[in-house]
């Protein structure tokens, strides 16, 4: 391999950058004062803590009256909250994919956005987590789904998939939380040694653990962090399947399919991407960030969601196949339903943004504009939240009993609850963004041209 | 114990020892007289003393009862000397009767501690007694049936419309009222009224068939003896009447055996619903319509057509029924009393081969009297008049016998049946002012009075006006006076039931409010003195059986009817003369002219009098599957020239005058350019019935039930129609399975038979099955040949099982709870489709697929094959009823008791928990029941009998298509098949949806129709396709 071909590879970080002004520029943004914070900033938080207090509200809400107040019924009993928990849940994979997935590839290209994707996934898994607490008709006792001792003997079904689900999406968050904890170690001992005053210096030095950047200590965080990507990885895989398991594991025609956990996973990463992809565009623009998420890097997820959206494509293709060639009466007449029936209109909405418009991807111009990549990412969001209202929804209005067949209709109150998940979501973020290093300090020192020795020269 | 020692002897010795130790005085035996409790006692095994738990349990139970500070104490109140019979937590059954106008149907109220909770059928009453299937070489014990009427009447009881303290807007009040007081001073109010002799003084009374109400309107009208006494139901059997008094000289009452008939043709007639003795009716016709196997005889199995013009549940259960205008049954029974050799002008072109073919069975029938035709009593009485006429033409056998004829005639007594022409009159005559005293007795003329009599401008009119009403009514709102009647629940009286037999009124409770009895008031008024009810009936049946011991009194009292008081036959000659001159200036024939009207008797309501049972007005109608509203029903073909689109869009239709809104329903099977509406809507006072639909007696007519040339306009808007069901095709699913009886004889095959998807072979699947191989096991089996989908299954299950009304727009949104549903499919073409009913219970999957998903266990299965409800464990994630194939299971989505008035506590069944919010529920068998039959039968040390166990939708059921019992078929333990094991034998059982491999303990018997076979293939075999299409 020549490595004239190496050198001549654009570099991951551009701009004049040293050691010192990485830590500095990244740094910064959380040393600021009050007055620091910039405009946009404050925009955001008022918008996102409005949101955030309807949540509150409309939670408050739904414990005192029932659920009855969403638009769940007979036969439709899981509405948009089931919805919105498979859609957030989904949105925490690219996290996990990035930082995990793509660490264990040795994609260096990741270190600019690993941070808050993993950000990210926290946050959605957060989200998500709330929806099946607050889904429930006795929201007071939900903890029984969690197998404790109790002088009854009695423990929850294992074998139901929610259980599953619980331990799945549980596993996930703490390996996450981890995963993203250490990670962030040695940046917050950076931040450590920059700070200014007390309060900063005690609290930093807490959350640092003693990091003082010894060999021996970055050879056991690296082993550390090499460990958690190892056990984060399968994580990618399994949650969503355990998720799909919901669906897959029940009789229902439309829900009762083997394809489901790869295309969940396929759907998740895909949404994921987008919305790591909202958040960078956001992040970069608000904090001037270019010079390390570069256009190498939105270029690069643009490819996945291209790829991914396409297998996603594939697998509503092959569902319309193998209900065809099942020969099942009720199989059949789910998928034509979905495509032809009440919900049509969801499902070509799905099938436009999910499969159609991301096809523009196809042309460099259009993966390389920042307009575009940052409406189609919220296309593709919009187009995933749908994918799960037509299995959802769409599945469970029309299945086995004609004469029970009604139609779904949302209140007031299932809009309220996903705005404010969004909410709970990007209040999370802000924080995040305003108080902890957005992007991996050291992991960055990494990329840059000075880290190599060999300044590119030789590589084996 | 210590070893017997010699050191530890002492001197100190007793003489008398307790026990070695003592006598060794072992320093354990020291320590033990010491010791207040024995070693052991006193301690907890983890060495918390018992101090230190009495200590700590002490704070607790100071501290928890902290958290019982806010609730409001409730003292309950133990029986100071304890009544006789009354065991707490056992309920007592009594027998009573349900008047409803000139009906009176056999009860069997259950009281709890007092309380009257639910209704059931008395088996010893003519009007009530339930059909059922023959088991093996046994005959089934006796059972009552009982319709939704009759079931929800309990609910009546605690109308909280009923309270006098209620909230009354005060423009509805009267200006005087002391609202419930006027009791104590009716006697002084009616010496006030200075009623004289009665001259210019009427009574209005309802309907009614009873010997002793009879005995004081005498009373009355001795003390009266100028007075009117004026009868009005906005139902009742009035043309039938005038149709016999046409042909046989004298009114006379026509008792029908249609478990007699082999071939039936109603004429607009609801033998399921609407009609009287609809109970009887419907349990003898499905008598006469029971497939026991292959090998029936053709013969046996009835036929039945229905001639109609809006679809009801007759038209259902029909081998054919012919789609004719309201107007044009006259027409029609004019055709077949042509053909059938009897003269009658008007008649008219109907489809040759549906007439054809009814002229020829009826006349093979009636070779050995076997033929019947019935005539809805909304028909004009030329109609009756006529069907009387073909009646007797098909009949050979003497007219004084019962049996073998399908129709009898009797002479009624003690009743007094509606007259509008007597209403009409007295209506002119309020308004010309002779009328200047109203005793109104009963009823609601106010809200039911057809439309083209003003009867409230006539009411204002009379300067004295007085009500007796059931609940605080329109009519209330418009008297001077208004006085409060006793539910039946709390009256002593009696009925004459449908025929004749004497039946008993006792109350179960003490009145709940200040009210009297139709007899009490009537003796106050015309004897000033205030005698109980109990005394009146009792002098009354004096006169009437003459005067019997105690016991037999009793006997009467417990049975709930005199048994064989029934009306004898009265010899019925026809005098074909007076006939042809009636029909001459009756004729029976009405034009045919632009749209038409036809008001009806509601399904669920009845008249309006049960319009503020919460049960009834979210008891989907059979037909439309519409609660808590009336409709405009239209055929599509209809629908479609007024340009009607969506569900539920408003419809102005104009009669006269009058003309209302209503939400438009297409309504496959509806005769073209004819609109229906049901009465019984649209109240302005009740606090339930003013909420629901509008009231169409402004558009009825004094004249008619069918009204012509009326106008139905398309205006702005759509009505909020809360349907139970929105699709009505069954989408080529196996669900309900029929064949036709020459198909069902002819089939080798199982697919034959009923044609199913394919079959799985149920030992495929992922988890280990249950056990069901020992002790009880029960199932149920559903026979939808019987079935006729008259909704009291639904009604019996709510009232057993506590199930909550939610309100018009929770039943909107698919929230309804009904734990067993009726689901209604059409089939073929949407002008004349056939229409199905199908009973939906909780189908107890063994392999239930609800138990698997929930991830607390709360819905689990128990070693007897029942799929239970722990409601405490259940956390509501809906899990369940998502995996549902059958979509059975309910979900609380709020707190659906919550609200509800203080009263409806008391109608609670207190063996069935009443539900929080957010958890689900569903059927459970009536495992209340089960248990108690279990505790029975371990008290007298034996097993459960066969039919011991009645669960409430089975108890209710008129038909008997509902058989539960022991299905395990270990032939120790079971070694004669049980009634629902051979029931569930047939070849026509099936099971729904069996491909999924859930293996439901609940099974269908296939629906066998049974065309003529020279006007099939109007009913193919069924809409489900064979296996080889897959």
């Amino acid at each position: 391999m020549s490595t004239h071909t190496e050198t001549s590879e654009p570099p991951l970080i551009t701009g004049t950058q040293s050691f010192h002004s990485v830590s500095q520029q990244i740094s910064e943004v959380t040393e600021a004062p009050i007055q620091g914070t910039p405009k946009l900033w404050w925009v955001l938080m008022v918008i996102s803590l409005l949101a955030l207090a309807n949540l509150g509200a409309s939670i408050a809400y739904l414990f005192w009256e029932g659920v009855g107040i969403w638009g769940v019924q007979n036969p439709v009993g899981w509405g948009w909250a089931i919805v919105n928990f498979v859609f957030w849940v989904g949105i925490g994979h690219a996290g996990t994919l990035i930082s995990a997935v793509l660490f264990l590839l040795r994609q260096r290209w990741r270190t600019s956005i690993n941070r808050f994707a993993e950000a990210m996934t926290i946050f959605a898994v957060i989200c998500a987590g709330m929806f099946p607490g607050i889904h429930v008709g006795r929201p007071w006792v939900a903890w029984w789904m969690a197998p404790y001792p109790n002088q009854m003997g009695m423990w929850p079904n294992f074998r139901s998939p929610l259980l599953w689900d619980m331990f799945a999406v549980g596993t996930y968050f703490t390996v996450s939380l981890l995963f993203w904890y250490t990670g962030m170690i040695p940046d917050l001992a950076t931040m450590r040694d920059r700070a200014k005053n007390k309060i900063r210096k005690v609290s930093l030095g807490v959350m640092a653990l003693g990091f003082r950047g010894s060999g021996k200590q970055w050879q056991n965080y690296e082993k550390a962090y090499l460990i958690l990507a190892g056990i984060s990885t399968p994580l990618v895989l399994s949650v969503h399947s355990v998720v799909s398991f919901d669906f897959a594991v029940s009789l229902v025609p439309g829900w009762h399919t083997t394809i489901f956990p790869p295309y969940f996973v396929a759907g998740a990463i895909f949404s994921g991407f987008a919305m790591v992809m909202t958040l960078a565009v956001v992040a970069r623009t608000v904090y001037k960030m270019e010079d390390f998420i570069t256009m190498k890097h939105l270029e690069n997820m643009n490819k996945i969601i291209l790829l991914t959206g396409t297998m996603v494509g594939y697998a509503y293709g092959c569902e319309f196949f193998i209900s065809w060639y099942s020969g099942n009466d009720y199989e059949r007449f789910a998928f034509v339903n979905r495509a032809t029936g009440d919900y049509a209109w969801a499902y070509w909405t799905m099938i436009s943004c999910n499969v159609i418009f991301p096809q523009i991807f196809w042309f460099r111009k259009m993966r390389r504009s920042i307009l575009v990549m940052f409406v189609l990412s919220i296309t593709v969001n919009i187009g995933m939240w749908f994918e799960r209202f037509v299995i959802i929804v769409t599945t469970l209005a029309n299945d086995f009993m004609p004469s029970a067949w009604d139609y779904f209709t949302p209140t007031f109150f299932d809009f309220s609850i996903l705005i404010g998940s969004f909410g709970l979501f990007l209040t999370l973020f802000l924080l995040f963004l305003r108080f902890l290093p957005m992007v991996a300090i050291a992991e960055i020192k990494g990329v840059l041209p000075q880290a190599d020795p060999h300044f590119y020269e030789e590589k084996h | 114990m210590s070893p017997l020692s010699p050191e530890k002897k002492n001197e100190s010795k007793p003489t008398y020892w307790r026990s070695l130790d003592e006598l060794v005085d072992a320093p354990e035996f020291r320590q033990q007289l010491e010791r207040e409790f024995h070693e052991g006692a006193s301690e907890t095994p983890d060495d918390v003393s018992r101090r230190q738990f009495i200590t700590v349990m002490g704070a607790s139970v100071a501290l928890a009862s902290f958290t019982g500070c806010r609730r409001p104490v409730e003292h309950i109140v133990p029986y100071v000397r304890q009544p006789e019979e009354v065991v707490p937590g056992r309920a007592l059954n009594y027998a009573s009767t349900m008047p409803l106008g000139e009906d009176a149907f056999g009860v069997l109220v259950r009281s709890n501690e007092g309380r009257p909770t639910k209704i059931e059928g008395n088996e010893n009453h003519p009007s009530t007694r339930a059909y059922d299937l023959p088991g093996q070489n046994k005959r089934p014990t006796p059972r009552g049936a009982a319709n939704s009427l009759m079931l929800a009447s309990v609910l009546d009881l605690y109308d909280p419309d009923r309270d006098p303290l209620v909230e009354i807007n005060e423009k509805d009040r009267p200006a005087h009222q002391p609202y419930g007081k006027e009791w104590d001073r009716l006697a002084e109010v009616i010496t006030g009224a200075n009623l004289g002799t009665g001259a210019g003084l009427a009574v209005l009374s309802e309907g009614f068939s009873s010997p002793t109400i009879e005995r004081l309107a005498k009373r009355f009208g001795e003390r009266f003896p100028d007075a009117r006494w004026v009868t009005y139901d906005a139902i009742s059997n009035e043309n039938v009447y005038k149709g016999t008094e046409a042909v046989f000289g004298r009114p006379l009452r026509p008792v029908y055996s249609f478990d007699r008939a082999s071939t039936v043709l109603a004429l607009d007639y609801d033998l399921v619903l609407g009609e009287s003795n609809n109970v009887r009716h419907a349990a003898d016709f499905a008598k006469g319509r029971h497939v026991k196997d292959k090998h029936e005889d053709e013969k046996s199995v009835s036929r039945l057509y229905a001639v109609e013009g809006m679809y009801t549940l007759t038209g259902g259960i029909a081998d054919h029924r012919l789609r004719v205008r309201s107007s044009q049954i006259g027409a029609f029974t004019a055709t077949i009393a042509n053909r059938l050799g009897i003269k009658a002008d008007g008649a008219g072109e109907f489809d040759s081969r549906f007439v054809d073919s009814v002229v020829a069975d009826l006349q093979t029938a009636a070779a050995q009297n076997r033929a019947l035709v019935v005539a809805g009593r909304r028909q004009p009485a030329a109609v009756h008049a006529l069907v009387a006429a073909i009646n007797e033409k098909l009949t050979t056998a003497d007219s004084l016998v019962a049996a073998p004829r399908t129709v009898h005639y009797v002479a009624v007594e003690d009743t007094r049946t509606s007259s509008t022409e007597d209403l009409t009159a007295l209506v002119a005559d309020m308004a010309s002012g002779d009328i200047k005293s109203l005793i109104i007795i009963g009823g609601d003329p106010v809200y039911n009075a057809p439309g083209d009599l003003d009867f409230i401008g006539a009411l204002q009119r009379v300067s004295f006006s007085m009500c007796l009403a059931d609940r605080f009514n329109e009519t209330a709102v418009h008297v001077n006076h208004f006085l409060q009647r006793s539910h039946y629940l709390e009256s002593w009286g009696d009925a004459r039931a449908y025929d004749g037999t004497l039946s008993l009124i006792q109350p179960l409770i003490e009145p709940l409010y200040k009210s009297r009895t139709t007899a009490e008031f009537l003796n106050i008024v015309s004897a000033g003195k205030d005698v109980s009810g109990y005394d009146l009936v009792r002098q009354t049946w004096n006169g009437l059986i003459g005067a019997i011991d105690e016991g037999a009194w009793r006997r009467i009292v417990h049975d709930g009817v005199h048994a064989g008081s029934a009306y004898k036959p009265v010899p019925a000659n026809l005098v074909t003369r007076r006939l042809e001159t009636f029909l001459a200036s009756n004729p029976v024939a009405q034009p045919k002219t632009g749209m038409e009207l036809t008001v009806t008797v509601s399904n669920s309501v009845y008249d309006g009098r049960y319009a503020n049972n919460g049960w009834l007005q979210e008891l989907p109608d059979p037909v439309t599957k519409v609660t808590w509203d009336n409709v405009a029903a239209i055929s599509p073909a209809t629908a479609h020239k007024l340009g009607i689109k969506r569900k539920g869009q408003k419809v102005r239709v104009t009669a006269g005058k009058h003309s209302i809104e209503l939400p438009a329903v297409q309504l496959p099977g509806q005769a073209d350019d004819e609109v229906t509406v049901e009465l019984g809507y649209g109240q302005d006072i009740g606090r339930v019935s003013q909420q629901a639909g509008r009231n169409a007696y402004a558009l009825r007519s004094s004249q008619s039930d069918t009204i012509s040339d009326v106008s139905v306009t398309l205006v702005e808007g759509t009505h909020l129609l809360a349907t139970t069901q929105d699709h009505q095709s069954m989408e080529g699913r196996p669900l309900f399975r029929e064949n036709t009886l020459v198909g069902y004889k002819k089939s080798t095959k199982n697919h034959e038979l009923l044609p199913a998807m394919h079959e799985m072979d149920e030992n495929l699947q992922l988890y280990g099955s249950h056990s069901y191989a020992s002790g009880y096991q029960w199932g149920m089996a559903i026979d939808l040949n019987l079935c006729n989908g008259c909704n009291a299954c639904t009604i019996a299950c709510q009232s057993e099982n506590n199930i909550p009304v939610v309100g018009k727009v929770q039943t909107e949104k698919g929230r309804e709870m009904s734990w067993i549903r009726i689901d209604r499919y059409f089939k073929g073409d949407t002008d004349n489709p056939q229409m199905m009913h199908q009973p939906v219970p909780c189908q107890h999957c063994e392999n239930a697929p609800c138990e698997q998903v929930c991830p607390v266990s709360a819905t689990v299965h128990d070693a007897q094959g029942l799929n239970v409800m722990v409601y405490n464990r259940c956390i509501g994630t809906r899990y369940c009823a998502n995996n549902c194939p059958y979509k059975v299971r309910r979900f609380n989505f709020f707190n659906f008791t919550k609200g509800k008035p203080e009263v409806h506590k008391m109608v609670q069944n207190p063996e069935v928990t009443v539900r929080s919010r957010g958890v689900m529920e569903k059927c459970s068998f009536c495992i209340q029941r089960i248990n108690h039959a279990k505790i029975d039968a371990k008290l007298e040390d034996r097993r459960v009998r066969d039919g011991e166990v009645v669960t409430a939708c089975q108890q209710a059921c008129p038909v008997g298509a509902i058989v539960f019992g022991d299905i395990n078929n270990d032939k120790e333990w079971n070694p004669t098949d049980t009634r629902v094991m051979h029931v569930k034998g047939s070849d026509r059982n099936y099971k729904m949806l069996q491909e999924l491999n859930t293996r439901p303990r609940t099974t269908y018997l296939g629906k066998i129709r049974n065309p003529n076979a020279t006007l099939a293939p109007a009913v193919a075999a069924s809409d489900s396709r064979s296996p080889e299409e897959h």
